[in-house]
């Protein structure tokens, strides 16, 4: 029976030989937080300033927090992207009626292969922003960066159930695409990464609170703000990202079971 | 002949593309809603740069720079992403076989592109003017600003064919090869106006095809006067866009080649 070890490998495996063999794209995936930060700090300045900025988000260090919020802008965008398509690019490619024939569950292999990717991508951002953290705020950010990393994993989980959800509503509604991946940018919209989550009208201020990603971002504040972050507010982001996860997880890997059902009832489509 | 042949490949094109975008509407309503989305993102986050007083003034340089950075960087994308899915699918082989044309058929993507824009443009207007609480209209010609709009996206269709050219040389999707897509919209002259540039980068984007348009564009809609002028911005515009015009092709003449002696690579996965 395949063990959820062979998915993982695979799904390692892939990763690494799409990174080795296009070196290229490679280097544009290591360059998209640095373009991040560079379109929102010139757009900003050009008509404003830093210290606007500074004093709007609330945060003592703004090149820690604007490198930190771009890589876990550019790593959720990556996790949704990845847990979500993954359904349509088998489709696409016409692999999807044999992985669903894999002796693993499809619920399971689309969450194990999707957590692998994800936490692969999630490493990959950040580790691109450490070097430009460290030369210009010193080796003490570059341990804060652990911190946000640490929170980019845990907060990886409860996307990946919401992730779930949209891929499937793909498979079910037989498009070429994420039918639902404008849940991406809306994520990053509730999520405050380049403003504070106040700007936002009422509706989307409360929409924010059920969002994991701004619970990262927080983090990232903390991080940027604080020597040694308040043990009870990062006790607090845990807390809730866990309850994220739990509860996003629970309704991801029941509508994957009711995809493969569907799917194997009526086909591919 | 070959005009006569060529009007109705396109006119199959076209047909082939409005079909896709009726048979994948939630596809395109989602499009839409995803331009949206980014463009809202953008736009808060440059207002968080500025006190909430300078909002009215601010909010209309941000909204047309966005507005023209969508235009240019949808039809860029699209076409850039799409021919991976032309030679995966393979797409590429299928044209060739009955000599259809491929640059005609990756530039169709611009329907689907330019209506998405439009779907997210109008609404991000709606959500800025919220936010802000007015003065971000038109305040010149109307038909000026379309012309200067579609000027902006006939120069991004070529520039995304010259990066569908790159993908099938280097085997990279489009996008990602798109990095000087995204410094233009800030050394180019696209969202921030050329004179408020440091000099090289006004010098960079005097020479590229997006500042002219995008200076009239702004002239158009609210009245600030271009770099070079209204005439030198139009004689400018035109040169740089005949220059990329010209680079595209010799791109498409070098990857054609390639593709015919070696065969399409699959491009990859981003």
């Amino acid at each position: 029976m395949t063990s959820l070890w062979n998915i993982m490998q695979a799904e390692l495996r892939v990763q690494y030989y799409w990174l080795k063999n296009n070196k290229v794209m490679m280097a544009m995936s290591l360059l998209w937080p640095y373009l991040m930060v560079f379109i929102m700090v010139s757009f900003g300045t050009a008509f404003g300033s830093l210290e606007e900025f500074k004093e709007k988000m609330g945060i003592a260090s703004p090149i820690l927090y604007l490198f930190a919020g771009s890589a876990v802008a550019t790593a959720s965008l990556s996790v949704i992207d990845n847990a979500a398509g993954i359904g349509t690019w088998h489709k696409w490619l016409g692999t999807l009626p044999y992985v669903m024939l894999v002796p693993r569950r499809f619920p399971v292999y689309l969450l194990i292969s999707s957590l692998v990717t994800s936490l692969v991508q999630v490493a990959f951002n950040l580790a691109s922003i450490a070097p430009a953290v460290i030369v210009l705020e010193g080796f003490h950010a570059g341990l804060q960066l652990l911190l946000i990393l640490f929170f980019m994993f845990i907060g990886t989980l409860p996307l990946l159930g919401i992730a779930l959800l949209g891929g499937i509503a793909s498979l079910l509604a037989s498009e070429e695409s994420d039918v639902i991946n404008f849940l991406n940018p809306l994520l990053l919209l509730l999520s405050g990464v380049f403003y504070p989550v106040k700007m936002l009208p009422y509706i989307l201020r409360v929409a924010a609170y059920y969002i994991p990603t701004k619970y990262v971002v927080d983090a990232a504040k903390l991080a940027a703000t604080y020597t040694t972050p308040p043990g009870s507010t990062v006790m607090y982001i845990l807390y809730i990202l866990t309850l994220l996860a739990l509860l996003y997880n629970a309704l991801g890997l029941t509508g994957a079971v009711y995809a493969e059902k569907e799917l194997r009832r009526r086909g591919v489509r | 002949m070959a005009y006569g042949r060529l009007l109705r490949e396109a006119r199959a094109m076209l047909w082939l593309h409005l079909k896709r975008a009726v048979r994948y509407k939630y596809g395109l309503i989602n499009w839409g809603v995803i331009e949206f989305l980014y463009m809202a993102i953008y736009m808060l986050g440059a207002l968080a740069f500025s006190p909430r007083e300078q909002w009215p003034l601010v909010s209309k340089y941000v909204f047309w720079g966005i507005l023209a950075w969508t235009m240019v960087s949808t039809p860029t994308w699209t076409i850039g992403g799409w021919t991976r899915f032309y030679v995966n699918m393979g797409l590429w082989e299928q044209h060739e076989a009955v000599g259809a044309s491929h640059s005609l058929f990756l530039s169709m993507r611009i329907i689907p592109a330019v209506i998405a824009g439009f779907i997210g443009s109008i609404t991000a207007y709606g959500f800025l003017l919220a936010e802000v609480g007015g003065g971000i209209g038109v305040e010149g010609s109307i038909a000026l600003a379309l012309i200067f709009l579609l000027w902006l996206i006939l120069q991004s269709t070529l520039y995304g064919l010259l990066l569908s050219y790159l993908s099938l040389l280097t085997s990279t999707p489009g996008p990602m090869l798109d990095v000087l897509n995204i410094l233009l919209f800030i050394i180019g002259g696209i969202g921030v106006p050329v004179a408020n540039l440091p000099r090289a980068a006004q010098l960079f984007a005097l020479a590229t095809p997006y500042s002219h348009a995008a200076e009239l564009l702004r002239w158009s809609t609210m009245g600030s006067q271009p770099y070079l002028g209204v005439a030198g911005e139009v004689a400018a515009g035109l040169l740089t866009t005949l220059g990329l015009g010209l680079t595209a092709l010799y791109a498409r003449n070098k990857a054609y080649s390639n593709a015919r002696r070696n065969g399409v690579k699959g491009i990859g996965r981003m």
